[in-house]
């Protein structure tokens, strides 16, 4: 009580007033002023203005606090807030003061949107939960992919949230503000405009949206001297070049893959890594399940999707491919001028023969059996207007040429190929233009839109180099990249599902884009800062893209109206009654001189061990590296090799066994005075002396998800050779690199697991239909109690192996609706992968060298009899009165038992808190940080658990979407009662995103539902049946049309009689 | 009859020396009163260190997941089951010895049971433990026991694990109990014989024994009654251990040979544990007249059994593959003999069905080394017999995409040798701190043996058991 009273008054006073209470309270008394002994009013009054409520209990002696009582009641409070341990932390949520309209809380909404794409948008729906964007879908109105997606497309959700993207402008290597940038960025730009922009540059990616069209034409117009360039790693240059010989100007081929009742493929993984493949997907099983009877010939050097789900598969380097397209070319043509000149596309034959001359001066290759082109050019003569020859993005232009003159001359153009003329656009020039600009000098200022070029520029470029020549650089991106790296400024680039934008999809439609969030690291979108580099008169996002929409539409339409219409939609088709596919003529003299001036090239030197061929591949996963930081496709396995985080040097067994290299092994790739080291993964069915590796690894400046995945296929990607580059030379290093595979057994063992059948004699269309009288789903007798399956409806699955090609959209799809953690590559390694649905991929047939590949989606199959519901100690594993097997999270205790009787292996066990803890800490327990970034958080599905550190997850059938149909049905139902979810009501996540409709879920109870349809067929059959286990999902057997002529078959029937 | 003959039919003798009751008493309760030998300090020092490293393993795994042991999806249980299922093994010559023995009225068995006994009640401890922890959340162990709860909700009494829960605990329980009525006059033994604290805490645990007839009348009964109980658990709680197999339906576990088969196996892979606690201790607590060759020789007789019973089992598991033609479970019977785990099915085959065949030869069943020897290799090729029956069948199922191989991190062997330290550990207490050898019951045996031998046995209260039966 010796505290000096003027320096803090008010605590003087409180203190005083305390001892007036531990006076009433304890008896002992202090004063300290005559007015406080006395207790005069004036002092009453005093204390009572300084602490008008508070203290009047204090005054009054009532209620007060003495130190016994303090100390008593911090100790009850400390004591008490140790319970709070006890509880989960209370966390208050903001109700919405005032509802915005149409948001009905906890109902997501769809909003119609595009995700821009090298090879045309790819217009989706986006699943918002209060305004936060949790799950990509297809656009349902979009009749080419028919509301179907990609992996890609599915795994964008992730790459808004990722917490690695960029959130701080830099500038000069330091951090910077907006406002910075902005006073930098007008000055230059400003600067340049008085001169007709003469020094400035801008560099884009190739995505063809009509809004940086517009952008673009207004730089032109107004700023003559400003240049814009665009580039792509993966483009469509030789395609162009190739149809620019065959009809005199560049075009675009669409393919109509459910027309083709025979397609070769050159090189082309139309199922899998070229452009479209979820529409292509989705019209190939279209085929398949039709009358068409499809045959599928692949001539490639990586077995692809593409080549698993040909009928005959040709094995070839893809630099000899070439010699396959021109046999081809040689055989129709040869044909078509013995045939009568009666069939359709006969008609071109006769301008031919100068072509058919210049094949026939071609000698014969010795890469492959001639007859495997003769009796494949013989179906596809027989099948004339009903074939499909195409060709890859990797094959030079003259097999485009070959492929367009060979459709031409079987008359396919109109039926099953269109050739379009590209949108006319304004020009961009390319990235040579550039690098010569920058070495001119004349590059002041260059404005980097997205993209990453430093990284995936052609080697010869040093474009990261150049880019540190330029004057002052402005690079606007979603990651601090490569790119960024090198460049003078760099500012966050908003995400395309936080822009606007205008697409125009491969099928010619537009394809709005909407921003579905604020940017959410505070990013500006690249039309807004774009348009202001050209001084566009009113650079806001919406505007331009309004008026690229405006552009694009067709004059005289209620633009106000349709752009509306088409925010709603999503879609809009720019010209309702101009054709897509105008009428294009082969000129057959270019060709001719095409093949000529090959064949005056002279014959390309055989390829050897000291000269092998280097396959540049897209990644089925990280595409051209823009997708490196995304956790889901970088544990995405590669369809095929099934290979996760991380990319490896596919090749053939046998030359693996010449070079000495074994799987696992660290092999020295040296390709023209250049090398890189990568891992070594054995292929089987590539072909000899070919190296493929995938682009879009070995990442330097990346956030922390994509560091250290994989090594940089662009560091032998040259400008001369970005394709198929020969001469390339392989030694072994002595090191090793264990990649993480999620399938280490690729034989079936001779199990009859997957099963394969010909055609029906009765034709595909007809089989369909059908069940036989002996139907081969009889009841097993049991002696267990059965589930009471007691529900009125029943729900059940059917899985077509005869239309999957094995594309891993399913699995991303299951991997966002469901919230299934990712784990990391050391996690995989171990066999610890989560996802719910897995491709199981296996080769079948005898040879190493040649064999098949089927792929088999399986997930969780609903046993009626689960062997896992039987021995779950805890209960945690139980059926429901509709027939689903479900999974009790908060009742499973983690004994593993289920899992161990899985005969499907389908059961993921949370062996580490992997929500919680960063994987690269799994193993540290308590000691690593918890908790999960808070944008990673709000992608989650707010209808499924996050499930914790050990509990079992697996496959639900998606039962939050049943109960949300099911409340649907009731809330429609009324006073009726019929809570009957519709055929088609509930649609699982993979089979939502399925492209090629090979997944159908349904009330197997309903004979007229579409799954009981496919059920009742011959093909249908469950998976390990034997077992009893009466499993909900079912397959449906692949067919093969294998070509009786061909010579591997004709070999075989004659060997077994 | 030859006096020869009649040499070679006597029985020999169960305790040798010439002990008499008190030099028996001296040399058994003198080793709990005594300062304990030189070795048994760092003995145990080292075996704590290792059980300490046991509990810091588990510490680890509940604190941070199951991930850190080398699980993954096709190998759902490892070594922790294998760990289960060996421990559990190894007590059920604790209870044959104590209860089945007693009941054939194996008089042999008296100097070793008590030893046995304990062995099998820190076997259970060890066992227990493994199933506890290898649970994804151990602190919802609860879930599996019976309670009435809110919900409703009961354990899955159709899981086979839910049966483990009950047959261990019961088996645990009731072993403790047979284990501490034995004790309970050899407590008041030695409460006789000590004064001061010492004598408090015996007296305590002796619950009052006095030796009075009366005494020995309930205490007859209570143990011929727990012996009654134990007998059907020694078959009952490894048949029910074998249910977490044969009910599943994997191939290599779904076999209806599974309960005669483990419980040959668990008496073998017990009595090579007791072989091999046995004898050393009784070199080091010169026990050797107690617990003779003939003991030994006996329970290599018993060794080669079961082995030749377990050999049986192998071999019949491979016909009735290849006889039954399912292709499944021809694959996993030849995958577990030419597989990538080849190592483990040979190491088993090998120490559990070649190794005791020397038992054929006399000069083995009376060298105790070898036979220490033997009963190591026992005990490795059982634990393998259990890694094998696991691990083979999970990593190669059904479907060949899901196969997978199991390699063990450094927190499963820690764990393991951890078990091996709380054994150990809980051992060595029990060598120190309790007589380890059942001095009222080889009393009793010495007593008949010193009637035959026309000595003048002193007056003791043992003496009506031989009354009862003769």
């Amino acid at each position: 009580m010796s505290r000096d009273t003027n320096i803090l008054p008010i605590l003087a006073d409180v203190e005083v007033e305390r001892d007036r209470a531990a006076e009433a309270l304890s008896g002992r008394s202090y004063w300290r002023s005559l007015e406080h002994k006395l207790d005069l009013p004036e002092f009453r009054a005093f204390v009572s203005e300084k602490f008008p409520k508070s203290m009047q209990a204090l005054l009054d002696g009532d209620g007060g606090v003495d130190r016994r009582r303090f100390l008593s009641l911090m100790a009850a409070a400390l004591g008490l807030a140790g319970m709070t341990a006890c509880r989960r932390p209370s966390i208050k949520i903001m109700p919405y003061a005032r509802k915005p309209e149409g948001v009905v809380v906890g109902m997501p909404t769809f909003y119609a949107t595009s995700l821009p794409r090298v090879g045309g948008a790819f217009p989706v729906l986006v699943e918002t939960h209060e305004g936060r964007p949790t799950k990509i879908e297809g656009n349902p109105l979009d009749e080419a992919r028919g509301g179907s997606t990609d992996a890609w497309a599915q795994a964008a959700i992730l790459e808004l949230y990722d917490p690695d993207r960029s959130q701080v402008v830099r500038g000069d290597g330091l951090d910077a503000t907006w406002a910075d940038f902005d006073a930098a960025f007008d000055s230059r730009c400003r600067a340049h405009r008085d001169v007709k922009g003469r020094g400035l540059h801008i560099l884009s990616e190739r995505d063809g949206s009509p809004a940086f069209d517009v952008l673009r034409s207004h730089l032109h117009a107004t700023y003559p001297e400003a240049h814009w360039y665009t580039y792509s790693p993966i483009d469509h240059a030789q395609a162009a070049a190739g149809t620019a010989t065959a009809f005199g100007s560049e075009a675009q081929p669409y393919y109509r893959l459910d027309r083709a009742a025979r397609v070769v493929a050159l090189d082309c993984d139309f199922l899998g890594l070229e452009d479209d493949a979820a529409r292509h997907t989705r019209d190939f099983a279209t085929a398949r399940r039709g009358d068409v009877e499809p045959r599928l010939y692949a001539v490639e050097s990586r077995f692809s999707l593409t080549g698993g789900m040909a009928d005959h598969r040709l094995r070839l380097p893809s630099s000899r491919v070439v010699e396959a397209a021109l046999a081809l070319a040689k055989e129709v043509l040869a044909s078509s001028e013995d045939a009568s000149a009666g069939k359709p596309g006969a008609s071109a034959s006769s301008d031919a023969s100068k072509l058919r001359d210049a094949l026939a001066g071609v000698t014969a290759s010795d890469a492959f059996d001639p007859r495997w082109i003769r009796e494949c050019a013989v179906d596809l003569r027989s099948h004339a207007g009903r074939s499909l020859v195409v060709a890859g993005r990797n094959q030079p232009a003259i097999v485009h040429a070959l492929a367009a003159s060979i459709n031409a001359a079987l008359g396919n153009i109109g039926t099953t190929v269109e050739y379009q003329s590209p949108p006319a656009v304004a020009a961009a020039e390319d990235l040579k233009s550039l690098v010569r600009a920058i070495d001119a000098g004349q590059v002041e200022t260059l404005l980097i839109l997205g993209g990453n070029p430093a990284y995936d520029a052609p080697v010869d470029f040093d474009f990261a180099g150049r880019i540190k020549r330029v004057g002052v650089s402005f690079r606007l991106g979603c990651w601090f990249d490569e790119t960024s790296n090198v460049a003078t400024w760099h500012a966050p680039a908003a995400h395309a599902l936080e822009s606007w934008g205008v697409g125009r999809t491969s099928n010619g439609m537009l394809a709005a884009g909407q921003p579905l969030i604020e940017p959410l690291f505070g990013g500006r979108e690249l039309t807004a800062i774009a348009g202001r580099a050209v001084g566009y008169p009113n650079p806001e996002p919406a505007t331009i893209c309004r008026d690229a929409f405006q552009a694009a539409a067709p004059k005289g339409t209620d633009v106000e109206a349709a752009w509306r219409r088409f925010l709603h939609e999503g879609l809009h088709r720019p010209h309702a009654d101009a054709p897509i596919a105008p009428t294009v003529k082969v000129k057959w003299n270019n060709v001719a001189a095409a093949v000529e001036a090959w064949r005056a090239a002279g014959p390309s030197q055989p390829l050897s061990l000291d000269n092998m061929e280097l396959v540049f591949e897209r990644d089925a996963s990280v595409d051209d590296g823009r997708y490196a930081n995304n956790g889901w496709l970088q544990e995405l396995p590669d369809p095929v090799t099934k290979m996760t985080w991380d990319n490896a040097a596919l090749i053939a067994l046998r030359t693996a066994e010449e070079l000495g290299l074994r799987n696992g092994d660290v092999a020295r790739l040296t390709l023209r005075g250049r090398s890189i080291d990568a891992p070594i993964l054995i292929a089987p069915g590539h072909a000899e002396r070919s190296v493929s590796l995938s682009m879009g690894y070995g990442r330097t400046v990346v956030g922390r998800v994509g560091r250290g995945a994989g090594v940089n296929a662009y560091a032998l990607r040259t400008s001369v050779a970005p394709n198929v580059a020969t001469g390339l030379t392989v030694a072994k290093t002595g090191k090793t690199y264990s990649p993480a595979l999620t399938q280490d057994h690729f034989s079936l063992e001779g199990r009859d697991l997957v099963r394969e059948i010909g055609l029906p004699a009765s034709g595909l269309k007809a089989a369909v239909g059908t069940t036989s009288e002996e139907s081969h789903k009889h009841v097993e007798p049991n002696i267990h109690a059965q589930p009471a399956l007691a529900g009125a409806q029943q729900w059940g699955m059917a899985i077509d192996l005869n239309t999957c090609v094995g594309c891993n959209a399913c699995t991303v799809a299951c991997q966002a609706e469901n919230n299934i953690p990712i784990v990391g590559k050391d996690e995989v390694s171990r066999g610890r992968e989560m996802h719910w649905i897995r491709i199981d991929r296996y080769f079948t047939g005898d040879e190493v060298d040649e064999p098949g590949m089927v792929h088999q989606p399986v997930a969780c199959v609903h046993c009626e009899e689960a062997p896992c519901e039987a021995v779950c100690p805890a209960n945690a594993t139980v059926h429901n009165e509709e027939g689903l097997n479900l999974q009790v999270y908060n009742r499973c205790v983690g004994t593993r038992y289920c899992l161990n009787n899985c005969p499907y292996k389908v059961r993921r066990f949370n062996w580490f808190n992997y929500n919680e803890r960063p994987l690269d800490a799994l193993r540290l327990g308590p000691l690593a940080e918890k908790g999960s970034p808070e944008t990673v958080k709000m992608q989650k599905n707010p209808d499924v658990t996050v499930r914790i550190r050990g509990v079992m997850e697996k496959c639900t059938y998606c039962v939050q979407r049943i109960e949300a149909a099911r409340i649907g049905a009731r809330v429609a139902s009324g006073m009726t009662g019929d809570v009957h979810v519709p055929d088609g009501g509930v649609v699982p996540a993979c089979a939502q995103a399925c492209p090629a409709q090979a997944i159908v879920f349904g009330d197997i109870a309903d004979p007229s539902s579409r799954v009981s349809k496919i059920k009742a067929q011959d093909r249908d059959y469950a998976l390990l049946g034997e077992l009893n286990t009466r499993p909900r999902t079912t397959y449906q057997a692949r067919y093969r049309n294998p070509n009786p002529k061909m010579p591997a078959v004709a070999a075989r029937d004659e060997a077994t009689g | 009859m030859s006096t020869s003959a009649q040499d070679s039919l006597a029985r020999p003798l169960l305790v040798e020396g010439g002990r008499t009751y008190a030099s028996l008493t001296d040399l058994v309760a003198g080793l709990v009163e005594r300062k304990p030998p030189r070795w048994w300090l760092p003995a145990f020092l080292a075996s704590g260190a290792l059980a300490t490293v046991g509990v810091a393993m588990a510490a680890y795994l509940i604190s941070t997941g199951v991930g850190v042991w080398g699980l993954n999806e096709p190998v759902g249980w490892a070594f922790d089951i294998t760990n289960f299922v060996f421990w559990i093994g190894i007590g059920h010559a604790g209870t044959l010895i104590s209860a089945i023995l007693f009941l054939f009225r194996q008089k042999w068995r008296t100097s070793i049971n008590r030893f046995a006994e304990a062995m099998t009640l820190f076997a259970v401890v060890c066992a227990g433990m493994f199933p506890l922890i290898h649970m994804g959340r151990v602190w919802l162990f609860w879930y599996l026991v019976p309670l009435p709860n809110a919900n409703a909700i009961y354990p899955n009494f159709r899981s086979a694990l839910m049966w483990d829960v009950v047959a261990v605990s019961t088996y645990g329980t009731v072993s403790l109990l047979f284990w501490y009525v034995g004790l309970i006059p050899d407590l008041a033994t030695i409460r006789d014989r000590t004064s001061g604290l010492r004598q408090k805490i015996y007296g305590f645990f002796a619950l009052g024994w006095r030796g009075s007839a009366r005494h020995w009348r309930e205490y007859e009964v209570a143990y011929l009654l727990l012996a009654g109980l134990a007998t059907p658990l020694v078959l009952s709680v490894h048949t029910i251990v074998s249910f977490d197999f044969a009910t599943a339906i994997l191939p290599g576990w779904h076999t209806t040979i599974f309960p005669p088969y483990f419980v040959a196996g668990a008496v073998f892979s017990g009595f090579a544990m007791v072989l091999t606690l046995m004898i050393p201790a009784r070199e080091l607590y010169g026990l050797k007249d107690v617990v003779t060759l003939h003991h030994l020789e006996n329970m290599s007789k018993i060794l080669m059994a079961t082995g030749l019973m377990v050999g049986y089992a192998y071999g019949v598991e491979q016909f009735v593959t290849w006889y039954g033609g399912n292709d499944f479970e021809k694959y996993t019977f030849r995958n577990r003999a030419f597989g990538p785990y080849a190592w483990a099915y040979w190491t088993m085959v090998s120490c559990n069905v070649l190794s005791p065949q020397v038992f054929w030869f006399k000069w083995f069943r009376r060298t105790p080394w070898a036979m220490f020897a033997v009963s190591i290799f026992v005990n490795i090729g059982m634990w393998f017999e259990r890694f094998v029956i696991i691990v083979t069948s999970l990593h190669r199922d059904y479907l060949p995409s899901s196969w997978g191989m199991f390699i063990p991190t450094w927190v499963d062997v820690a764990q393991l040798a951890g078990s091996f330290g709380i054994f150990l550990t809980l051992f060595l207490l029990f060598l120190r701190f309790v007589p380890m050898v059942a001095l009222s019951e080889v009393k009793g045996v010495l007593h008949e043996q010193l009637e035959h031998a026309h000595a003048e046995p002193p007056p003791h209260p043992a003496s009506r058991r031989k009354e009862a039966r003769s």
